[in-house]
């Protein structure tokens, strides 16, 4: 996989006028790739400088240290800042401060006609974005008829419209119920499949689980950073930092440290029925 | 509950109203308004009010809704009624005179053509418009029509956007005003107060978080628009191109001849003109 | 004993207009005094409904509600007194705050009541002890303090008005793990200090699952089915076809039972499900 999104020892801090305090910064000194079409979870409790973090990668937030580039590009150079949001589309946790249009085809036009698109590829765009996100039926709908997570639903398929390459998620289950999360996060899978780089920023451990990379964040700080199962074999850190871990690999951590041989990191439910079928079967054979 | 109002609601259709071109619309509705006022005879005044009628029926909508958009102005429309009835004087004899009250033939007259013209305002331009046309559709109408103003650097695009992001947010900020009273009113909060300040202080708890709900809106939305590449007007292409087709047309000639005839009408001389 | 009531209770919003949607149609609850009572539910099943039904502010189209045995709604009933001895905490209640200081929007609650100032100012101090709101945060403006803390905020101000049911819709929504534990925590405190009766409502069977005694699932506006913790998880199937997520562990042993490896149905916390598995696997 190539490179697509490149962090150089990059600090932020909301007030730099401020007296130089290393220590008021929200984000300090990180430094780290994301490859083009890989699933990365940022995980972190509120207030570890998650959401800072996505909001530097396409530009909104401009290091205070350091640099960003996107596809090469500098996010602090202000003529190159259209093309990496076009690059790089974010979707934000309020469902309902992101929709700007009254229908739901209007609004998922609205970033294609901002970048200048002929009337008749927008309307291709939209329909397939909609369709992306199975949202077609929905339409003329206005947004205010919509669930939380058809709402979602739809500021995805406004992003996918702008054909971006890479999307963060910047915690967009975190107001939805149980099927509107799914829904999303569904979403997101497929987006996967068709190759998208895709950042998703939680406090929710089980959406990691699908995920190729885990960055846990604390204090703006990378506290860990590898696969899931790297990451999750590691409860006692997580707890540390005021994390949870799935229900499945608290038990699994549970019985490995209860002497029972259970491989460490199991983060689905799947997982634990091989792993503890096979301790059952083996003990019965003995 | 402040969401079941009608009035200024768009009702989703395949009617020949709702395929006319806003442009259209908008232009058609000025032309009612004008007429409304142009008319001063019982039969221009009673074609109008039909027409409307017939519109609603043209636009699919049920006549129980468009009653309903009445309810809401229905205090304006007993005022005027009784402006109309008790202070219209005249020369002439009064029809009913009770210690002060005098209640002159001209007054009924004014009294019954101002119900007319009101009813008939709110389901003309309801039907014709609001009803019938997208809000969406409306402002690019708008948008569309006001382009030459362009011309003399009055900023049509960023009203036309604020206007869409106004009718967009509507319905959230009266859920939210809805949510926020009931809130408070599990605290206690009396709404019930007398004296003006007093009444005044008991809608801050109300108007601050409402206040601030909608700058926290704001600024979250201007992020949004922002990731989605939006600069203004500069570069900007719409997806749905507004076109002026046969129907829009014969709708407009439509509304030239009503015109013709609602000034017809009124030269018709009959005892009940003004 | 019975301390909150809803017998038979149909509503109706918005009736007799085109957005007339019936939300509940007869509801029959029963809320046991000085219990947690979790009501369950996806987005649409009513739930919120129940809520705003609980202190009078919405008023049941057909069906009562009965307070200690009384109806709410009855002659000589006054609303105000119901909706002091209800408490009710809204779904994302930081965004009703308004008052210059955190101490005074606490306040507000108590002050509408009446009470005298140094009754209000214990209650103040007493609520925001539960809701762990530090007494120097008191001359702050709300709108300074982080999300986390503007939600205890916001729990605080109707635990001062020290009701004898308190509601709360969604405490912990879009909080992270700790903000969660803090706010739960601090409600089962001052239920057992308060000898109160809790009433939640979540569509997280997981943090039922640890924090109330009994559950009430509903679904389409009706009562799928109420119990104890124990009863309903033993009826995954019923949670399961009203949409809900069954926690990750229930739905494990669940397989593990009916692969034959452990006997474990109804189980619902890690530590019953390490028992269980504990046990099979060490047996073996």
């Amino acid at each position: 996989m190539s490179e697509f999104i490149r962090i150089e020892n990059v600090s932020f801090d909301y007030s730099p006028e401020e007296i130089e305090d290393p220590h008021d910064d929200v984000i300090k000194n990180i430094s780290l790739t994301i490859e083009k079409g890989s699933f990365v979870t940022v995980i972190g409790h509120n207030g570890s400088g998650k959401s800072t973090f996505a909001k530097l990668l396409n530009g909104i937030l401009v290091p205070t240290s350091g640099k960003i580039f996107v596809d090469g590009m500098d996010t602090s150079d202000e003529n190159l800042i259209f093309d990496i949001r076009r690059r790089v589309g974010m979707v934000f946790q309020n469902p309902d401060n992101q929709i700007v249009a009254t229908t739901v085809e209007e609004d998922v036009a609205f970033a294609p006609e901002n970048l200048g698109v002929e009337p008749s590829e927008i309307r291709k765009r939209v329909d397939e974005a909609l369709e992306s996100v199975n949202m077609t039926e929905y339409k003329e709908h206005s947004p205010s008829q919509l669930s939380g997570g058809q709402k979602q639903r739809v500021a995805i398929a406004g992003i996918i419209a702008m054909q971006p390459e890479c999307i963060i998620f910047d915690e967009s289950t975190a107001m939805l119920d149980p099927k509107g999360r799914r829904e999303v996060l569904d979403a997101i899978d497929r987006l996967k499949e068709n190759g998208m780089t895709v950042v998703l920023i939680t406090h929710y451990m089980n959406e990691a689980a699908n995920a190729d990379r885990v960055i846990v964040m604390n204090d703006g700080k990378i506290e860990m950073d590898g696969t899931p199962r790297e990451v999750f074999s590691n409860v006692e850190k997580l707890r540390s930092i005021e994390l949870d871990v799935p229900q499945i690999t608290d038990l699994c951590h549970r019985l490995k440290k209860a002497g029972i041989n259970i491989p460490e990191g199991i983060l689905t439910e799947d997982e634990a029925i091989d792993a503890i079928k096979k301790l059952a079967r083996r003990g019965k054979s003995i | 509950m402040l969401k079941d109002i009608t009035l200024g609601q768009y009702f989703s259709g395949n009617s020949i109203l709702h395929k006319l071109d806003p442009r259209a619309k908008i232009i058609l509705v000025l032309l009612y308004v004008v007429m409304i006022f142009i008319a001063d005879n019982l039969f221009s005044l009673m074609a109008l009010l039909l027409t409307a009628l017939i519109l609603v029926a043209v636009s699919g909508i049920s006549y129980k809704i468009v009653l309903k958009s009445l309810k809401p102005i229905m205090i304006l429309i007993v005022f005027t009624t009784i402006i109309n009835l008790f202070f219209t004087t005249s020369d002439d004899a009064p029809l009913v005179h009770w210690g002060i009250i005098k209640i002159y033939r001209v007054g009924i007259i004014n009294a019954v053509f101002m119900i007319i013209r009101i009813v008939s305002l709110i389901i003309g331009t309801s039907v014709l418009l609001t009803y019938t046309t997208s809000p969406i559709s409306l402002t690019d109408g708008i948008e569309r029509l006001l382009k030459p103003l362009k011309k003399i650097r009055v900023p049509v695009h960023e009203f036309a956007m604020m206007m869409t992001i106004a009718l967009r947010f509507i319905p959230t900020l009266l859920e939210e005003t809805d949510k926020i009273i009931s809130a408070q009113k599990a605290r206690g909060a009396g709404f019930d107060s007398k004296g003006l300040i007093n009444k005044a202080k008991a809608f801050l708890p109300i108007l601050i978080p409402l206040f601030i709900s909608a700058f926290r809106r704001a600024d979250e939305l201007a992020t949004a628009m922002e990731c989605r590449c939006y600069r203004g007007d500069e570069g900007r292409t719409r997806m749905k191109v507004l076109k002026y087709s046969a129907k829009d047309i014969i709708a407009f000639f439509a509304g030239i001849l009503f015109l013709a005839g609602v000034i017809l009408l009124n030269t018709i001389n009959t005892s009940l003109s003004i | 004993m019975s301390k909150l009531q809803l017998d038979n209770v149909s509503y109706v919003y918005s009736p007799d207009t085109p957005f007339e949607k019936e939300a509940l149609t007869d509801v029959c609850i029963d809320f046991k005094e000085n219990r947690i009572t979790g009501i369950i539910g996806h987005t649409g099943s009513g739930k919120s409904t129940v809520a705003q039904l609980l202190n009078g502010l919405l008023r049941p189209t057909s069906g009562r509600v009965l307070l200690d045995g009384k109806d709410i709604f009855d002659k000589g009933s006054d609303i105000m007194q119901v909706r002091f001895r209800v408490g009710l905490v809204f779904q994302y209640p930081e965004y009703q705050l308004f008052e210059e200081t955190v101490w005074r929007d606490i306040a507000f609650g108590p002050s509408n009541m009446k009470l005298p100032a140094e009754e209000i100012d214990r209650r103040v101090r007493t609520a925001a002890e539960f809701t762990g709101i530090d007494k120097e945060l008191f001359e702050r403006s709300p709108f300074e303090l982080s999300g986390g803390q503007k939600r205890r905020v916001a729990i605080a101000g109707i635990m001062a008005m020290e009701p004898e049911i308190i509601v709360l819709d969604e405490p912990a929504a879009g909080l992270d793990p700790q903000g969660r534990d803090e706010i739960f925590n601090g409600i089962k405190k001052w239920r057992e200090s308060h000898n109160a009766t809790v009433i939640l409502i979540s569509h997280s069977m997981e943090d039922m699952a640890m924090y109330a005694d009994d559950i009430v699932v509903m679904n389409h506006g009706h009562v799928l089915t109420h119990g104890t913790v124990d009863e309903v998880f033993l009826k995954a199937d019923t949670i399961r076809e009203s949409g809900l997520d069954i926690p990750q562990i229930t739905s494990l042993t669940e397989e593990l039972t009916r692969l034959g490896i452990i006997d474990g149905s109804g189980i619902y916390t890690v530590d019953m499900a390490y028992k269980k598995i504990f046990e099979a696997l060490k047996e073996g």
